[in-house]
Order: C-alpha cells, then sequence, then structure tokens
C-alpha cells in the first residue's frame, strides 16, 4: 500500500470516528442525557460528569488533531506529486 | 438559536459559537494563547454567566490545545521537557485559582472579579508585548534597510538572559530549547499562570508564551507550540475542577471545538511563513483590544444602570478585536506567498516575514 494511500485510510477512519463523536454529543444534548449528567454533578455520580466531559473533550481533541493532521499530509503530498 | 437546558431562560446564537470556535482556533494555532481570554468574555457576552463561561472555555481550551499540540509538533515547536516541568506549577496555581472563582460566585461577585482581574492583567501583558514588537520590527527594518539579507540574530531578551545567568540549583538543561535556567524561576512563572488560569477561566496562553519569550528566553515559535502542549493539561485540570463545581456546559465547548481545530491548521501554517517578531505583534495588539472591551463590560457591570452604548461597545470592540488579529494573520499570509513568489510587497511588511524556508529567528 502506497504512502498516500495509508495517509488516506488513515484519515477517512478518523473522519468517521469524530462524526460518529458528534452524532453521539448532539444525540446525548437531544435526548437530555447532558443535563441529568449535569444534574449528578454534587451527588455521588459526580465523577461519572467529570470523566465524560474529559474524556469527551479528551478524544474528540485527539481525533481532530489527528484528523487535521492526515489532511495537511494529503494535501502536501498531492503539492509534492508523490506516489 | 441553541438552548443549554443546564442554563435556563438562555438562548445562545449557535453560529456566534462556530465564529467565536474558530477565530480564537486561528488565534491559537498562530500565537500559542489558549484563546480563552477572547472566548471567556465572548461567552459572557453572548449570555453565558461568568462561571459557566469560564468552566465551559476552560474545557474547550484542553481540547483545542490538543488540536494544536499535534500541529506545532509536527512544525518542531514543542518542548514537552520545559512543558512537562511548567505543568506541575500550573497545577497548583489552578488550584488556587477556582477556590477563589468559587468563592467569588458564592458572594455573587463572579462576574466582577473575573472582569476586573481579567482587564488589569491583559493590559499590563498586552502594553508590555505590543511595545517591544513594535521596538524589534523597527529595529529590523533598519537592519533589512542597510541591506541585511536575514535578520540579525537574537539569543532571548536582556531580562531573559540575566535570569538565566542566576545560579539559583538545580539549574534544568533543555536541548531542544537551547536553554539552562533555574528550576525556581520556571516554577514561579508557572504558579501565578496558574493562578490566574483558575479565577478567569483562560488557558493562560498569553500570560505563558509573554513569559517563556521575556523571562525564560525561548525562541517565539518554541514559545507558542510548548505553551499549547503544557495548556492541555493546567486546562484539563481546570476543566476538571469547574466541572465538579457543575461550571461546564460540554455541548457549547464541543461546538466551539469542532470550529477551532479548522482555524488552528490555518493558525498555525501561517507561523512558517513570519518572524517571530509577528507572532508578539499580533499577540500584543490582540491583548490590549481585549482589555478595552473588558473595561467597557466591567464598567457597564458596575453602573446601576445597564447602559446600552457600554454593552454594545463591549461587544463590538471584542469581536472586533479577534476579527482584527484575523485579518492581519491572513494578510501577512498573503504578503508572504506574494514575495516568495517574486510579487512586490510593501516594504514596511517585510521585517514581519520570514526569509526563505523556516522562520528561525526571533
Amino acid at each position: 500500500m502506497s504512502e498516500k494511500i495509508k495517509v488516506l485510510v488513515q484519515a477517512t477512519i478518523l473522519f468517521i470516528i469524530t462524526v460518529l463523536l458528534i452524532w453521539h454529543a448532539v444525540n446525548w444534548h437531544v435526548t437530555g442525557m447532558h443535563l441529568q449528567m449535569f444534574d449528578w454533578i454534587g451527588t455521588d455520580k459526580t465523577y461519572i460528569a467529570v470523566l465524560y466531559n474529559l474524556g469527551l473533550m479528551l478524544v474528540t481533541g485527539m481525533a481532530l488533531g489527528f484528523l487535521t493532521d492526515r489532511i495537511a499530509t494529503l494535501l502536501s503530498h498531492g503539492k509534492r506529486g508523490d506516489k | 438559536m441553541i438552548t443549554f437546558p443546564a442554563l435556563s431562560g438562555v438562548e445562545i446564537n449557535v453560529f456566534l459559537l462556530v465564529f467565536i470556535g474558530l477565530g480564537a482556533g486561528i488565534l491559537s494555532g498562530f500565537s500559542g494563547v489558549g484563546g480563552s481570554f477572547v472566548v471567556t468574555p465572548a461567552l459572557i457576552i453572548i449570555g453565558f454567566p461568568a462561571n459557566y463561561a469560564v468552566g465551559t472555555s476552560l474545557a474547550w481550551v484542553m481540547g483545542n490545545a490538543i488540536v494544536g499540540t499535534f500541529r506545532h509538533r509536527k512544525l518542531g515547536n514543542v518542548d514537552m521537557k520545559l512543558g512537562l516541568v511548567i505543568i506541575v506549577a500550573v497545577m497548583g496555581g489552578v488550584e488556587i485559582g477556582v477556590r477563589i472563582i468559587n468563592r467569588a460566585t458564592a458572594a455573587g461577585m463572579a462576574n466582577e472579579v473575573v472582569l476586573s482581574i481579567s482587564t488589569c492583567v491583559l493590559l499590563i501583558v498586552g502594553t508590555y508585548t505590543l511595545l517591544e514588537s513594535i521596538r524589534r520590527k523597527r529595529y529590523l527594518d533598519r537592519a533589512l534597510a542597510q541591506g541585511a539579507k536575514s535578520a540579525p540574530e537574537t539569543n532571548g531578551t536582556s531580562l531573559s538572559r540575566k535570569l538565566q545567568s542566576i545560579y539559583l540549583p538545580p539549574r534544568i538543561h533543555f536541548a531542544r530549547s537551547g536553554i539552562t535556567i533555574s528550576l525556581w524561576i520556571i516554577l514561579a512563572a508557572g504558579f501565578i499562570t496558574g493562578m490566574i488560569v483558575g479565577i478567569i477561566g483562560v488557558g493562560g496562553g498569553f500570560i505563558m508564551v509573554p513569559s517563556l519569550v521575556y523571562l525564560i528566553g525561548l525562541p517565539s515559535f518554541m514559545a507558542v507550540g510548548t505553551d499549547l502542549f503544557q495548556i492541555i493539561f493546567s486546562a484539563a485540570f481546570g476543566s476538571i475542577r469547574h466541572t465538579m463545581s457543575g461550571n461546564v456546559i460540554i455541548f457549547a465547548s464541543l461546538i466551539m471545538l469542532i470550529a477551532s481545530s479548522v482555524g488552528v491548521q490555518f493558525g498555525a501554517l501561517v507561523t512558517r511563513y513570519v518572524r517571530g517578531v509577528s507572532v508578539r505583534f499580533v499577540l500584543g495588539l490582540t491583548i490590549v483590544i481585549a482589555a478595552v472591551g473588558a473595561i467597557l463590560k466591567l464598567a457597564n457591570t458596575l453602573v446601576t444602570t445597564t447602559t446600552v452604548g457600554l454593552e454594545i461597545g463591549s461587544i463590538v470592540v471584542i469581536f472586533s478585536g479577534m476579527g482584527i488579529a484575523i485579518v492581519i494573520i491572513a494578510l501577512l499570509f498573503i504578503m508572504a506567498l506574494r514575495s516568495r513568489s517574486g510579487h512586490s510587497i510593501p516594504p514596511f511588511i517585510k521585517a514581519f516575514l520570514a526569509t526563505g524556508g523556516s522562520p528561525a529567528e526571533k
């Protein structure tokens, strides 16, 4: 598999992951799950809200970071005319 | 418009959230700031209560800093060893800062405390950074006018050289940045930054980047990347504390993160085409404009009756400041491309642009 194809596959997978993360967040916002977790703060379930917020930002940041990095690599491949 | 159930009675324009995220992302990628010194007051202005603006902004900063660090690491601008050392001190400062803001919230004074401290810090840091960058640019203009083909090299500011020469063990050598300095100086800078982070909900970049450049003596681009790296941890810690206090609207943070991830890429790309003085000039200008907006907002908060002029003025100034900075960054990019393709550019722009491949000098 050439380098460019490999990068394209990685970018595609990361794009799918990012879309799934966004869909998940929108879904939980609309169904009220975010509000329910917000109400857990101050109870014995506070740790769930903390871990969720931290995890969502961490995973989304990494997915977006990798994805944009792969896209930048693809674009620079195209510019150099690499095979 | 979008509503957040945790904020009853508050409707937010989602396009404003996207615009704030995009603009802050460009600024973040270019100048290494977390972006939240613009985002926090912007969120307050569009309707978030102060404590929610602080917490939501910090959560966004963490995600945005991850995206920015990926990009800058690829550009060779991240000194992880230095970043990890600073993080330890920043964490301690953030904890103290969060406790202060929670006390202010309980006393019903959160808006006044956040805006007052924001204003003072923004004014001092912004003015110093702006004036220094203007002085440096004039020096570069003279050097280039005398026919120098590249900018004269500098090894930090006179203050940073003095601080590096202080023999206060333990001293640590940072090979990637090329500096050796007392651990205590780094810890002091980190602690103060962390405290401000916890109080006013910024990532600390607008304080840390100038500190890394003017006090510790890092090259500007290394300061940008290293700062974004340490912001991940300080913002994560602050975000955890603010979540535990119920101050984070995570869906709003996510909306801004998606927009800012695009902006960060563009901002980081432009750094390859400009000198370090450009970064400091844009940073200083943005901070000063943000300070003016914060002053207007504070004035509006302190007067007994709401003054429409002050309210609108603060909105116009803060959003204009972000817009002006983005326009300058875009113009620098366009001028750099024109210069490299052999077209003429205004002479006063030349000192801002890097010559040849990568911008190495300050």
